[in-house]
This record gives C-alpha cells, sequence and structure tokens, in this order.
C-alpha cells in the first residue's frame, strides 16, 4: 500500500463520515430504510466528491481538524461582530457618509479551511465583502474606507478575526 | 405578538428588492436583487412556521435556502461559461 | 410580561429594521458593490435576528433544533454566495464606483 492510497482512503473515509452525520441529522429518527439509504447514497456521493471535499495537498491534520471549544465560542463572537458592524453600516448609509475602496492585503493564515472561514467572516461583516481569494491574498471592497494603505486595512479589517482562526486551526 | 403586521411589512418592504430584481442595468445588479429577495423569503417562512405552528414549513425553508444558492451559483456558472467562449 | 417576550419583539424589530434599510439601499445605491454591500449586510442581520427571534419564540424544542440548523446554513451559505456574485461583478468588468473628489477651497476630506 502506497503512501497515496492511504491518503486517498483516508480521504474518502473522511468524506463518507461527514456525509452520513449530516444525513442521520436531517432525517430525524432512524430506522432500517433510511440508514440503508443513507449509507448507499453516502458512499456513493464520496465516491464522486472525495477529491474536492479534501484537497490534495491539505495533509496536515493541525490544519485540518479545529479546536472544538474554540470553534463553538467563535460563533457568538461572529453574531456579537455582525451586529456591532450593522450597527456602525445603518448609521453610515442615513448619515450619507460613504467612501467606498477596493483594498488589498495578505493574511497570515497557513491552512486553507482557516483562509475560507475568514473570507466568509470578512463577508458576513457588514461594511466589507472579500471580492477574490487568491491563496493568501484577500481583495475587500470597503463601504467607509479610512484609507487606500494595505497594512491599516488588514489591521481594521481582519486582525481580531486572523488571531482567533490562528488559535482554532493553530 | 402581531405576527400578521410583520409578516406584511416583510412583504412591503420585499417589493423594493424586486424593483431592484425588475430594473436592474447589468445582470450583477439582478444577482443581487436575486440574493436578497431568496433571503427575506427565508425570514418569511420561518415567521410562518412560527405564526401557525407548523414544523413543516421549516423543512420548506431550509429546501428553499439550499436550492436557492444553487441557482445563484448555476446562474454565475452559465453567464461566466458563456461570456468566455 | 417576562423576558423572553420583550427579548423576542426587540429581536423582531431589529429584523424588521435592517429589512428595511437593506431594501431601501439596494433600490438607491449607485454601483453594484455598494449595492451588494447593503443587501448583504442588512438582509444576513435581519434574517439572524428573525432566526434568532423565532427560538426564542418556539423555546426548548425540536423547532429550535431545526431553526439553529437552518441559521449555520444560512451561515455558511450566504457569504459564499454574496463573494460569488461580488467576483462576478469584478471579472465582468464593472469599475467599483467612487465618491467624487471636492473641488479644492471647499475645504473637509475628501
Amino acid at each position: 500500500m502506497t503512501p497515496r492510497t492511504k491518503w486517498d482512503l483516508v480521504r474518502f473515509v473522511s468524506t463518507f463520515s461527514v456525509l452520513l452525520a449530516s444525513w442521520l441529522l436531517f432525517a430525524g429518527p432512524p430506522d432500517a430504510y433510511s440508514i440503508a439509504a443513507g449509507t448507499l447514497s453516502a458512499a456513493v456521493l464520496a465516491a464522486l466528491t472525495y477529491r474536492f471535499f479534501l484537497d490534495d495537498h491539505e495533509a496536515g491534520a493541525r490544519h485540518l481538524i479545529p479546536n472544538p471549544l474554540l470553534l463553538l465560542l467563535y460563533l457568538p463572537y461572529i453574531l456579537f461582530r455582525i451586529y456591532a458592524a450593522s450597527f456602525i453600516l445603518v448609521y453610515d448609509m442615513i448619515a450619507g457618509r460613504m467612501n467606498p475602496r477596493i483594498v488589498h492585503f495578505r493574511t497570515r493564515l497557513r491552512s486553507d479551511l482557516a483562509r475560507v472561514v475568514l473570507c466568509s467572516s470578512v463577508t458576513l461583516t457588514p461594511g466589507t465583502i472579500a471580492v477574490l481569494i487568491d491563496e493568501d491574498h484577500l481583495l475587500v471592497h470597503w463601504f467607509n474606507a479610512e484609507s487606500g494603505h494595505s497594512g491599516r486595512a488588514r489591521r481594521e479589517i481582519a486582525e481580531s478575526m486572523e488571531r482567533f482562526l490562528g488559535r482554532i486551526w493553530s | 405578538m402581531p405576527w400578521d403586521f410583520v409578516l406584511w411589512f416583510f412583504l412591503g418592504s420585499l417589493v423594493l428588492g424586486l424593483v431592484r430584481l425588475v430594473i436592474g442595468p447589468s445582470t450583477a445588479d439582478r444577482l443581487v436583487g436575486l440574493n436578497l429577495v431568496a433571503g427575506q423569503v427565508l425570514a418569511l417562512l420561518v415567521l410562518l412556521a412560527v405564526k401557525e405552528d407548523v414544523a413543516l414549513y421549516l423543512d420548506v425553508a431550509l429546501a428553499y435556502d439550499i436550492f436557492g444558492f444553487l441557482g445563484i451559483l448555476a446562474i454565475v456558472k452559465y453567464f461566466t461559461k458563456r461570456r468566455a467562449s | 410580561m417576562n423576558p423572553a417576550y420583550w427579548m423576542e419583539l426587540i429581536l423582531i424589530f431589529l429584523g424588521m429594521g435592517f429589512a428595511l434599510i437593506g431594501n431601501l439601499g439596494v433600490f438607491l445605491m449607485p454601483d453594484p458593490y455598494t449595492r451588494l454591500q447593503a443587501s448583504a449586510t442588512c438582509s444576513t442581520t435581519s434574517v439572524i435576528s428573525v432566526i434568532l427571534a423565532a427560538m426564542v419564540s418556539s423555546g426548548f424544542s425540536p423547532t429550535t433544533g431545526k431553526l439553529a440548523i437552518i441559521l449555520l446554513y444560512f451561515l455558511v451559505s450566504s457569504p459564499v454566495a454574496t463573494t460569488i456574485i461580488a467576483r462576478y461583478a469584478w471579472e465582468s468588468g464593472i469599475v467599483p464606483w467612487r465618491r467624487p473628489k471636492r473641488r479644492l477651497g471647499k475645504g473637509g476630506s475628501p
């Protein structure tokens, strides 16, 4: 068994278990028929899609498995950020203080999953939208930009979330 | 809780998004309107489920959200392909 | 009047206000990116508020679990859709709107 086939097997099994767990979550009270159908369809789907679910070069376990307690804490944190920024955005819209700009910065996160979550969090926070993400470059549309400077934009938009995510996906 | 008033308020504010969906000058504007209307219809379904106390509406809301997302994905994919060729 | 009722009322009013502002913003803003800001942010906040209010209203029951699943799915899917639309607008060559610079002598920062 070469390392390549072993890695393929690990990817297949993890895809299959995630699909089966979400099926059992959605199907409600389990009976024999639903479990059999869920296992079959999860196996077929995992065989078709395990190449996209975990990327080929993403082999570090610490990049994939999050710290569960901090991941649970991240949800109320991002909800608080959404509410706070959304009041500021509404105030800016009503007062007519808009100065939209495209800014560009690089993240320090190493894991792909953490980068995707950072991109989603930046989009979810009112006032900023991630337009493009390419490896570690982010292109962000900022509604009320104070400056176009890259380092300052990173400090204002992403630094605290980045620190949090860096602790979740070490 | 005046659920009726809340439902009618959401329906009324949704009309502005629908107007943007119809008159938007470019495709991106129409997609913005579509995204907005999809989100608001999700909120309407959740409100309806709480008002009538029918949990079945929540399954409808989840399926509607999934298919709205897939629809936006498919539309963007289609237009990107057509522009490239 | 118990506190759960008041919390529900506040969340519903927040949802209504953000929905109105978001729809007005989508109707009035000058270019696709700023419209996307208004729609994505305010409608996201209003939908989250409505779902939280429904969770508070239905108490501890299976309905709350379903609402939590819907909320999680919405938190994952909504920013992805927004980013995809923004990337489509960027790649089809739409130039973002900039506030026109004020003339010299008027004062104030641009």
